[in-house]
This record gives C-alpha cells, structure tokens and sequence, in this order.
C-alpha cells in the first residue's frame, strides 16, 4: 500500500486548486471492478501499481465516501461506500462473489491540462464483508461495507477451549470434560 | 439512437456548460478553497423557451417526449453553431470541395457542386483524455479558439468538445478526450452533437393553452450509458 508521494504533496501545495480523481478498485477472487470519481473512463497504465491493464468507469457510479484514517495498532476501521444502483457496471456487483473481495481506495492527480501527474496513490485497503441495498422512490443504491485490517465479525474458532468445543474438535476426549467444576464461582481466565 | 430536432430549438441559443464539481471551504478570510474531482466536467444543455405553436409541434414533442423514457433512453442533442463555426471563405470552399457533373459541366455561372464546406481531420492518434491534439486543417476558416465540434467515437458515440487554444494545427480542448481516437477522424464543426440524458422529464411540456399553444424546457447532461 502506497501513500503519498513527496512529488504529489507538492503538487497539492502548488495548487491553488488541485485537480484530483477518486480511485476504487475491487478485486475478487476471478474479477476485478474499476471505479473512479469523474466523468467518462479512465486510464492509468503502467501508473497503476495494482492493475496496470485496467480502465477505470466513472460517471455518476461513486456516490459517497467517508473519511478515511489510517489507525495504527491494530485497531480496524470500517467504512461504507455508496455507489449508484443504476449504472451497468455496479449491477455485476449484485451476486455475492464480491463478499470477501479486497477493497482499495486512491487518488490520482492531474496537472492544468488534464493529465495525470505520478502514480496513483492508494491510500487505504479493506475487504468488504456487507453489501446493502438502499431503495426509495428516486433513489437507488448499493452500499459496499468494507473493514480494514485482518478483523471479521466472527469470532476465532477457538476462542473458548470448552469441553463443548473440544468435544466438537476431538469427540470422545475428556481433556476438558472437568472444567466445568473447576469453575464454579470464579471467572475463567483461559476460555 | 434519438436525435433531437432542429425544429425544437428554441428562440435564444440554448445553454451548453461544461459542468465541474468542487468541493471546498470559506476559511476565516472569507476566501474559498476548492479542488475540482469532477476530471473535467461532463456537458451539461438547457433549452428554456421552446415555443411549441399548433398541435402539430405540441404532437411531436410528446412523441419524442415519450420515446426519451424519462431519460433512459440516450439522445443525441445537436448544438447550432452557424455564428461560431470556422466556415472558410466561399473562394477557399469552392477550390477545395467544388465537383462538376458527371460530364465534367458546370452550372451557367460556372460554379460546381460544394460538399461540406470545413474539412478538419485528427493527423495523429490521440489517448483517451488526451486535451491537446494535432489536427490536419484541409479547408477551414480562422480557428480562433471558443469553437465547439464533435468527435464521433467508435464506443462511446457522438462527443462535444470547444477548443480552448490554437497554436497552428495543435488545438487545446476541453473535455478531455472520452476515448482513444484514430488518425483521420472527421471533426465535425457544422453542428456538433453530443449524446446525453434527458433530466427535467417530469417538467418538459407545460400545460397547452387555448388548445394548441405550449412551451418546452429541456435539459440534458452528457451521458455514457
């Protein structure tokens, strides 16, 4: 994952008015979906470190972003991205092959004349575990959840060393089969 | 595709903008500061004004009215540009674009059939967002910069540009290129199109007075699918 370049730092501080583009990219296990925040398509090439055969679909697709932190220590973060339900592209995002999929999301940046200045910037990456649906009378929308880091909702498999889960591990052995007892009015520090 | 009629147009010039989107803050100072993510903009035409007289007209506008499907189907929307046009000189058209009949004769005062009348072609291939872009002036009047012409693209279909600067055969455009474009490619100055979405469907006809008088507003925003 890369950040900003000390070039495109500058650039920003250059300009009174940065031109920049919103990236996301969506890769899954057998596909690979290309967004970005303007209007028409783009192209990144060989600027585009994560798949420089890609062209990138934009008009009126990205809807919402929340602000994105980079939190250190482990802590994970989630966020939802709302992109429209309407456009051909996001309808492939309908089937849950993208459950699971990793999510990136960058920048790119462009000069006074349109064109694209160093690579892009991806600045955060998550896996999207919650698809949505937001549906009124005018309005369509599919919200994308995604969670930094290596947190899920569930649990660790073996988060409680219990005589139930060890019975559905190794049936029949009684390692644990006298827990139970051992904690009776006390808190259990090992499971 | 749809086509919208040049009978439709309204009495003043309709309104093409190329519309950006920033996002900023006022600081303390009053100023703003901003950062456009829109790439470029995309076209944006409104039509207030159009007089539809008779029931003819008014028959016509629903029918297309109709057929647009509240704006989903796509519809080409072709800009009059007559007064901005670089239209060359009638001594520059007829050298270039004059034909004689099939037996080599012309009409009484001597002059031929003309074609076209600007004739201005890519001279190289241009990328996909390119704004700059090299351009073979075969017959053209001054190009002076604030033109508009239409690139036809094999994908994404008819495409509005206006050229910002002229520096001999390279022209500096805005939007930026919607799609890699060949050599040889016609630029079309004569009325440029540009395939769009009807917006303000549920607001096109007014009601029509004393049976046969109405007013139409359009407007549309560039689209892609």
């Amino acid at each position: 994952m890369t950040s900003l370049l000390p070039s495109q730092v500058q650039l920003m501080v250059e300009a009174r008015a940065p031109r920049r583009g919103l990236l996301m990219y969506i890769q899954g296990d057998n596909f690979a979906r290309r967004f970005w925040g303007g209007v028409g398509y783009l192209r990144l090439d060989s600027l585009d470190d994560l798949d420089p055969s890609g062209l990138y679909t934009g008009s009126g697709i990205l809807r919402e972003l929340p602000p994105l932190r980079q939190i250190t220590g482990g802590k994970a973060e989630r966020i939802d991205i709302s992109v429209s339900d309407c456009v051909p592209d996001v309808m492939h995002l309908i089937n849950d092959s993208i459950i699971g999929a990793t999510l990136y999301v960058g920048y790119v940046f462009f000069n006074d004349d349109w064109q694209i200045v160093g690579p892009a910037a991806w600045l955060w990456e998550g896996y999207i575990d919650v698809v949505r649906r937001e549906q009124s009378a005018d309005s369509r929308a599919r919200v994308l959840s995604a969670v930094s880091g290596a947190a899920t909702r569930g649990k660790a498999g073996r988060r409680y060393w219990s005589n139930a889960g060890h019975q559905s591990r190794h049936p029949g052995d009684k390692f644990f089969d006298r827990v139970q007892l051992m904690t009776v009015n006390t808190t259990r520090k090992f499971g | 595709m749809l086509v919208w009629p040049i009978a439709l147009m309204p009495s003043t010039a309709p309104l093409w903008r190329l519309d950006h989107v920033s996002a900023g803050n006022i600081s303390l100072d009053g100023s703003s500061t901003y950062a456009v993510t829109s790439g470029g903009g995309a076209w944006r035409c409104e039509m207030p004004g159009i007089t539809l007289m008779g029931a003819t007209a008014i028959k016509a506008a629903r029918a297309l009215a109709v057929m647009m499907d509240g704006g989903a189907t796509l519809i080409e929307v072709p800009s009059c540009e007559c007064a901005f046009a670089p239209v060359p000189s009638d001594a520059v058209a007829a050298a270039d674009s004059s034909v004689p009949f099939s037996d080599d004769a012309t009409f009484s005062d001597g002059s031929m059939f003309m074609t076209g009348g600007i004739d201005v072609g890519l001279s190289a291939d241009a990328d996909l967002r390119a704004t700059t872009i090299e351009v073979d002036l075969t017959t053209v009047g001054d190009l002076t910069g604030g033109e508009a012409f239409e690139i036809n693209h094999a994908g994404v279909g008819k495409r509005r540009y206006e050229i910002g600067q002229v520096d001999g055969t390279t022209l500096t455009i805005r939007p930026p290129l919607r799609e890699d474009t060949p050599a040889g490619t016609a630029l079309n100055f004569d009325r440029p199109a540009c395939v769009m979405r009807l917006v303000n469907s549920a607001e096109l006809i007014s009601m029509v007075h004393a049976g046969r008088l109405a007013d139409m507003t359009a407007v549309f925003e560039e689209a892609f699918a």
